[in-house]
């Protein structure tokens, strides 16, 4: 999947609320959309505002077969990557 | 937008199994990676094979923030810059691929041998006066940074009382730790407690 189309994915699954966290065992801080100090609809914004230049794509750690998806805008560092229909956040922090 | 319940199922990654796997929502008393408190009760996604908490669904976000509020106190201070310098290259010598959170679990981790050893919050309170000139002559202008973290409650009371044994304020207590950390880690060729760290970085990373 490219930018265009994980942009457009993870833009409706925040607006759908069709997504979760990924977690290893304990609520990972660096994850603020879990956490609740930034909302859905701000997460969103930010990756609206992305273009092609903001992404980037790695294997995930420990599933490498599963591409990974970053968006780094004003400081902002989102990474999250897709199950069937649903999208997995990682990381959502400054 | 979809409501879990306990018993519904689903797929995640589960990074211990290395793979897609099927996981069923529980509720789950759960950490937080920084090590400052826990979300008490919370539905998470638990892996079917290893029983390992993999997902959150956003219906746990409320309550992961209210107990966030709770959990955390932030404890803060400027310091010259080395001295958090210090404490990561203290970090990297327990083990290289420790977080750079672990900073903080480390300064924690002398301050409640402060909290609870009267002998260590002497020689710590000492630590100052005694190596304060001699750690900063080499950083002239200071550039200072600000070292931040945020504790249990448990752990903000330890603070508190070490504060009090080592009768420092909070800047000098943090700067006194790492001068202490400096001595114990960094520069002895072989380092006394390194066993002992290396077991508790072990603990506090799982």
């Amino acid at each position: 999947m490219g930018f265009s189309e994980a942009k457009k994915a993870v833009i409706n699954a925040l607006r759908n609320g069709n997504f979760m966290h990924a977690t290893r065992e304990s609520i990972e801080i660096k994850n603020e959309l879990a956490t609740g100090v930034v909302t859905p609809d701000e997460v969103a914004k930010i990756i609206k505002g992305c273009r092609g230049f903001n992404h980037s794509t790695s294997p995930l750690h420990g599933a490498p077969h599963i591409l990974v998806h970053i968006f780094k805008k004003n400081e902002w560092y989102i990474k999250f990557y897709f199950i069937d229909e649903t999208t997995m956040f990682i990381s959502v922090h400054k | 937008m979809k409501l879990y319940s306990p018993g519904d199922t689903g797929k995640a990654v589960c990074e211990d199994c290395g793979d897609i796997v099927s996981m069923t929502f529980q509720y789950r008393d759960v950490p937080f990676s920084d090590g400052s408190g826990l979300a008490h009760n919370i539905l998470v996604g638990v892996c079917d094979s290893c029983d390992s908490v993999i997902a959150i669904p956003p219906q746990s976000t409320p309550a992961i923030k209210a107990a966030r509020k709770v959990a955390a106190k932030s404890i803060e201070a400027k310091v010259p810059s080395l001295y958090i310098e210090a404490l990561d290259l203290a970090s990297y010598r327990i083990s290289p691929s420790l977080p750079r959170e672990f900073k903080n679990k480390l300064v924690m981790y002398f301050v409640h041998q402060c909290a609870t050893d009267e002998k260590m919050a002497k020689a710590v309170s000492r630590k100052l006066e005694a190596k304060k000139q001699t750690f900063e002559k080499s950083i002239a202008p200071h550039v200072l940074k600000r070292f931040s973290m945020k504790v249990s409650p448990d752990m903000a009371a330890d603070f508190d009382k070490a504060m009090d044994m080592t009768n420092l304020n909070k800047t000098s207590l943090i700067k006194s730790v790492v001068l202490q950390i400096n001595d114990d880690i960094i520069r002895p060729n072989r380092p006394k407690k390194m066993e002992e760290l290396k077991h508790f970085a072990a603990a506090s990373a799982g």
